[in-house]
């Protein structure tokens, strides 16, 4: 492949029809091979979507597959698509898509061009399962292995979990087993670094990170802008094709009015009746340790007044078999400092173009350098202040028939080239 | 055009009429059953326990087939009337809430923490018992067994049947009717109740020595203008001589007609005194009481002392 821009190969795109006779029995899968037919395919990652889609355009211009197949929803979908930067393979075992709806996008006489969206198979298998049971003494990040192993059915190559040092007690609730992770990544302190989880599904499989973690990871490819991109020219494959989009660049009041720089903390003992008032400057006690560029810079004036107030009724042994009066993972220790991290973390958001690149998923970081408008042909060419890492928040490789792009949605919580000091 | 323009907040205007219930999925709300008191005995029992807590299945967060043992269910905490007390000043009432009860309340934290019970439904009378982990059950355990009220375990508006009163024959009392009032006895008393109401009409009670040496002295003044009638009513059980004598110091000397029918007045009371010893006072109850007050042996004696009387006082 001379370019990650050109077209990339559709080594399998097949959809997978079963059909069932007396109650499950006798199932009979039979295979559809349709690569030759797609004009379009899209492919979405994001560290706000516990699920990966996709999106399959095909033209039909003999017999309908619509109609012959039948195409009905909850087929199965198995791809292989190669490009010179990685492959996206979901036809391997614990890997695959579903069908998730049949719209047409336009029909003639001779033809009709059919729109899959496409749905990761776990998504249906979440929508299937309710839990009830209590996840008992365990850390967090031992619930999330077993929910994703026990009730999402995931192989454990692709289960992705890092370590957390805070026990939880929790109950199912009649809850899919994806919500349950959803609503303890906000809890989830790791062993080191700030509290607050991504839980998301990539290629390789599903993933519960700490924001801490995807922070410190080394970048794994550099970016640059440099203003001139030309699809002929050799060497492409790292340039960014389009000028940088910042979609955001600070928002002061909505982060004032979040409680990103300070926060009053109410937590009250049901048991004891204590009642407990903590301030959370972001600068103090809710100190970001780790971040993508140079350490954290606040204005003192913006921690001079408390801006949010946020009240805990603490849970004290309700779900211990026995009586306890030990405080289940006490929100004084995430509740502020996880919400500090997650809003910090979207202080800036990019969006950049750039040759499809299928190695790269959401939550890798990157280098995005971006060139001085008054640039001179030199180190000091690149802007210091907008260029440096970030990380990667929303994907989409997108191949049709004369091209491969990977779209990106980058985010960092503090300028600069270099990282800072912690 | 202004900065203020360019970004106008816009506020939903949409009117909506349906109203959060304990159905909808983020509702704060949540109703469920007591589990088994023997799940949580540690608790229910008081030997471990802090505040007055339940483990509660909730409906919804817990399913009738799921696999999840009484004693792993969620504890909630009771909250009280604002009339049952805390325990401050030494001011309470115990919770109410038995194994099988329906209670519901209100999540006080997010994602569904810190379950309060607010209430607990009244049971019916035709309530369903089951075995299944919603099902009705008793409230009583092997600790609790039942009292006068048998195995009536509900609380409506045509409420538990409850053991009625019975005298010593065995006979239900009461057959609709008011009682009559003992005119009669009310007279005995001083009292008559065809007379209005009004003040200091009784006497109050001597309260002192003071008050009784004074009354003493009030009498001896006033006697002479006492009746006869009173004046031997007075001295019942004192014998005849000193019922003359005490009636001749006050009235004169009285003449042979007088000393006989003072002799047959004091005569008569004694009977109807000892009539009266017989048939009432202790161990007789109220009714047998007023049935001797108003019996014609009785009011047969207060007529004859009626004669007497006036014969006495003309």
């Amino acid at each position: 492949m001379a370019s990650a821009l050109g077209s990339s190969k559709y080594a399998k795109i097949d959809i997978l029809k079963t059909i069932s006779k007396r109650n499950g029995r006798d199932k009979k899968t039979k295979i559809h091979d349709i690569k030759g037919k797609v004009t379009n395919f899209r492919y979405y990652e994001s560290l706000y979507s516990p699920v990966t889609t996709a999106l399959l355009v095909y033209v039909d211009a003999g017999d309908s597959l619509k109609s012959t197949i039948p195409i009905k929803g909850n087929e199965r979908l198995n791809f292989k698509i190669e490009s010179k930067y990685g492959t996206l393979d979901f036809s391997k075992q614990g890997a695959s898509m579903l069908i998730n709806s049949v719209p047409e996008a336009g029909k003639e006489s001779n033809r009709e061009a059919v729109v899959l969206p496409l749905i990761s198979t776990y998504e249906l298998k979440d929508k299937k399962k309710q839990i009830f049971k209590k996840y008992n003494n365990l850390t967090v990040d031992d619930s999330v292995r077993r929910i994703c192993k026990n009730e999402l059915k995931a192989p454990k190559d692709r289960i992705f979990v890092d370590s957390c040092k805070n026990v939880y007690d929790f109950r199912g609730s009649g809850k899919n087993p994806i919500e349950l992770i959803l609503k303890l990544a906000k809890k989830a302190v790791p062993v080191k670094g700030d509290p607050g989880y991504f839980f998301y599904e990539t290629q390789k499989g599903f993933n519960f990170k700490s924001v801490s973690v995807l922070v410190s990871q080394k970048s794994k490819a550099t970016y640059t802008y440099t203003g001139m991109f030309r699809a002929q020219d050799e060497g492409n494959d790292y340039k960014i094709m389009m000028a940088p989009k910042f979609t955001k660049d600070q928002d002061i009041m909505q982060a004032v009015t979040s409680g990103t720089y300070v926060s009053r903390n109410i937590f009250f003992n049901p048991q004891n009746a204590e009642y407990i008032e903590k301030i959370y400057k972001i600068n103090e006690q809710g100190k970001i340790e780790k971040t993508l560029g140079k350490d954290l810079d606040i204005d003192e004036e913006l921690e001079e007044s408390i801006t949010r107030t946020n009240m805990h009724v603490l849970d004290v042994g309700s779900l211990q078999s026995g009586v306890s009066d030990a405080v289940n993972n006490s929100p004084l220790e995430w509740q502020a400092k996880s919400t500090m991290r997650y809003n910090t973390l979207h202080t800036q958001m990019l969006e950049i173009q750039v040759p499809c690149n299928l190695s790269l998923v959401a939550g890798d970081v990157i280098t995005v350098e971006i060139e001085n408008l008054n640039a001179e042909k030199c180190n000091e060419g690149i802007n210091k202040h907008q260029s440096g890492k970030y990380l990667i928040l929303h994907l989409c490789h997108s191949f049709s028939a004369n091209e491969s792009i990977t779209s990106l949605t980058l985010v960092r919580d503090t300028y600069g080239l270099h990282t800072g000091t912690k | 055009m202004g900065q203020g323009n360019k970004k106008r907040k816009r506020y939903n205007t949409t009117i909506t009429t349906s109203k959060s219930s304990v159905s909808d999925k983020e509702s704060p709300f949540w109703i469920g059953k007591v589990v088994s008191f023997e799940a949580q005995k540690e608790q229910t029992s008081g030997v471990k326990a802090w505040g007055i807590r339940y483990k509660v299945r909730l409906m919804g967060d817990y399913s009738d087939k799921d696999d999840v043992e009484d004693k792993d269910i969620i504890y909630a905490t009771s909250a009280l009337g604002v009339t049952d007390g805390s325990g401050a000043k030494n001011m309470l009432k115990s919770s109410k809430i038995s194994q099988g009860d329906t209670v519901m309340g209100i999540f006080l934290s997010a994602d569904e923490q810190g379950p309060i019970i607010q209430n607990v439904l009244p049971r019916s009378a035709v309530e369903k018992r089951g075995g299944g982990k919603f099902d009705a059950k008793s409230g009583f355990t092997d600790q609790t067994k039942a009292g006068l009220l048998g195995n009536q375990e509900f609380n409506e508006q045509d409420n538990v049947a409850t053991p009625g009163l019975k005298d010593c024959k065995g006979s239900q009392k009461g057959g609709g009717k008011g009682r009559g009032i003992p005119l009669k006895g009310l007279q005995q008393m001083g009292i008559d109740p065809n007379l209005p109401s009004q003040v200091n009409a009784i006497k109050k009670p001597l309260s002192s020595i003071t008050d009784a040496l004074s009354s003493v002295s009030d009498v001896s003044s006033s006697s002479s203008s006492q009746k006869i009638s009173d004046i031997v009513s007075s001295m019942k059980g004192q014998g005849n001589s000193a019922a003359y004598t005490e009636i001749e110091s006050v009235k004169g000397a009285l003449t042979n007609r007088d000393r006989f029918l003072i002799k047959d007045k004091m005569r008569i009371e004694e009977l109807a005194t000892t009539f009266l010893d017989d048939n009432t006072g202790p161990g007789k109850d109220f009714e047998t009481t007023l049935e001797a007050t108003e019996s014609s042996q009785y009011q047969a004696f207060l007529d004859q002392v009626e004669v007497i009387d006036e014969e006495l006082n003309n």
